[in-house]
């Protein structure tokens, strides 16, 4: 990022040949599978990294920052879209698993690692439906973990959270998934 | 959980991953062009200012060293210039600091534009003497410089066997209005008078020897005024041929000097 806020446009190429396709499926896996509405929000994402390139300092890692930035312009979205939601009501992790059958089980149950994940289109449409019913604050962790391999500490610094938040968010989501897992094993 | 290394976690990362591959998801590549166009123009026009900008910390001490470099050398030129100017300027102004008479001085003005190229060759043992000798000739006491004013002196233009003995020693001797009073003061010492050519011919040795002998002492032979002066003597002594083959080496040597009529021919000759 540095290189290219000095004026190194090779740069720029390798940095989005990176990052592109994560940040599209994590805008992607957030709206909904809105796929237009990834895009738009993608070349804004882009557009800020752009603009914020000669200004940009590495107090952090640059995931970090592009994941911010696209956190940012989702939550923008939303607040147009809905004015009523926001990331921050869904903070206590409590209110999100409330009544949740699944909170028990997953913390004791380990699935057994696949050797081969071989997805169907039909399963892998099932799972990231899945993924983008998820409680807001949970798929939110859940994707900044799994696509921009952010960590716990990241994320809460991220997200505004508590380390311990952003653990239990991460550990509810992958219980729901688990649970959408084994459906198709 | 915390990590990757839990097996909850890479379980559904891998499955996460395998849903993606499964569905390819990818933004279309009209919003990819978007981008990276978007990125090229920012970089068209970011360099031009980030890459100015170390030009623009450059161009004010460039232009301000460049100005020194400028004034230092047109100095070393002008002060060269000055040391080199004394020499071309004696030559010139030799004769305007001894012009006495009007018909003197118009006839110096000729010598300053005509002596340059004849004395050239000379030219390098002149410019000392001249500097040495230039307060001398504000004191008017000490003897001119040898070198220029000779070229003169012959220009003088007096007619008459007298007149011409008196110019041709005058031509050996240098200009300065200096060595007038002592050429007469020497005439009037000796018992004869000095109407004739022998008398005329002989006082003009020891002034020329002794304005030209800076000259002399530095190995140069080649004084005019002494050379007419020796050139005469022989004319005198009846030594034509001699003569004849001096003034034709001066001539070479001095091609611009004006030859007394002293100096063409024996008086007796005449």
């Amino acid at each position: 990022m540095l290189a290219y806020g000095a004026g190194d446009a090779a740069a720029f190429a390798r940095l989005f040949d990176r990052h592109e396709r994560p940040v599209y499926r994590f805008l992607l896996r957030s709206l909904g599978g809105d796929a237009a509405r990834a895009q738009d929000l993608l070349q804004e994402v882009w557009l800020a990294v752009i603009r914020n390139a000669t200004s940009y300092e590495p107090r952090a890692r640059f995931t970090t920052w592009l994941y911010g930035i696209a956190r940012t312009r989702l939550i923008d979205h939303w607040r147009a879209q809905r004015s009523d939601v926001s990331l921050d009501a869904a903070n206590d992790p409590q209110a999100d698993d409330a009544g949740e059958p699944l909170v028990e089980r997953v913390a004791g149950v380990r699935t057994q690692e696949p050797e081969v994940l071989a997805m169907s289109r039909a399963q892998a449409l099932a799972f990231v439906a899945a993924v983008e019913a998820l409680p807001d604050a949970q798929r939110e962790v859940l994707l900044l973990h799994l696509e921009g391999e952010l960590t716990l500490d990241e994320i809460a610094q991220l997200t505004g959270v508590g380390m311990e938040t952003a653990k239990s968010r991460l550990r509810y989501a992958l219980a729901k998934l688990r649970v959408a897992l084994e459906q198709w094993r | 959980m915390t990590g990757r290394s839990d097996p909850d976690t890479r379980a559904i990362a891998r499955a996460y991953r395998a849903a993606h591959a499964a569905l390819d998801e990818r933004p279309s590549e009209a919003s990819r062009a978007a981008i990276v166009a978007a990125a090229a123009r920012a970089v068209e026009s970011q360099p031009h200012a980030a890459g100015s900008a170390p030009r623009r910390r450059w161009r004010l001490p460039l232009a301000a060293a460049a100005t020194i470099l400028v004034s230092s050398i047109a100095v070393i030129v002008a002060q060269r210039t000055e040391q080199q100017m004394p020499a071309g300027v004696t030559t010139e102004s030799a004769p305007a600091s001894t012009a006495g008479t009007g018909a003197e001085s118009a006839a110096k003005e000729k010598p300053a534009t005509e002596i340059q190229p004849a004395d050239r060759p000379s030219a390098p043992a002149v410019p000392a003497p001249a500097r040495r000798d230039r307060p001398s000739a504000v004191s008017r006491n000490a003897p001119a410089p040898a070198a220029s004013p000779p070229v003169s002196a012959p220009a003088i233009g007096e007619t008459g066997a007298d007149s011409t003995a008196r110019d041709a020693g005058a031509a050996a001797v240098d200009r300065g209005e200096s060595s007038r009073p002592a050429a007469a003061a020497r005439r009037q010492a000796q018992p004869a008078p000095a109407h004739d050519g022998p008398a005329s011919v002989v006082e003009p040795r020891p002034a020329a020897s002794a304005e030209s002998a800076g000259v002399t002492a530095t190995g140069k032979a080649e004084d005019p005024a002494r050379w007419l002066a020796r050139i005469i003597e022989l004319r005198q002594a009846g030594r034509e041929d001699e003569a004849d083959a001096e003034l034709k080496k001066l001539r070479e040597r001095y091609p611009q000097l004006t030859i007394p009529e002293a100096a063409l021919r024996h008086a007796g000759t005449r």
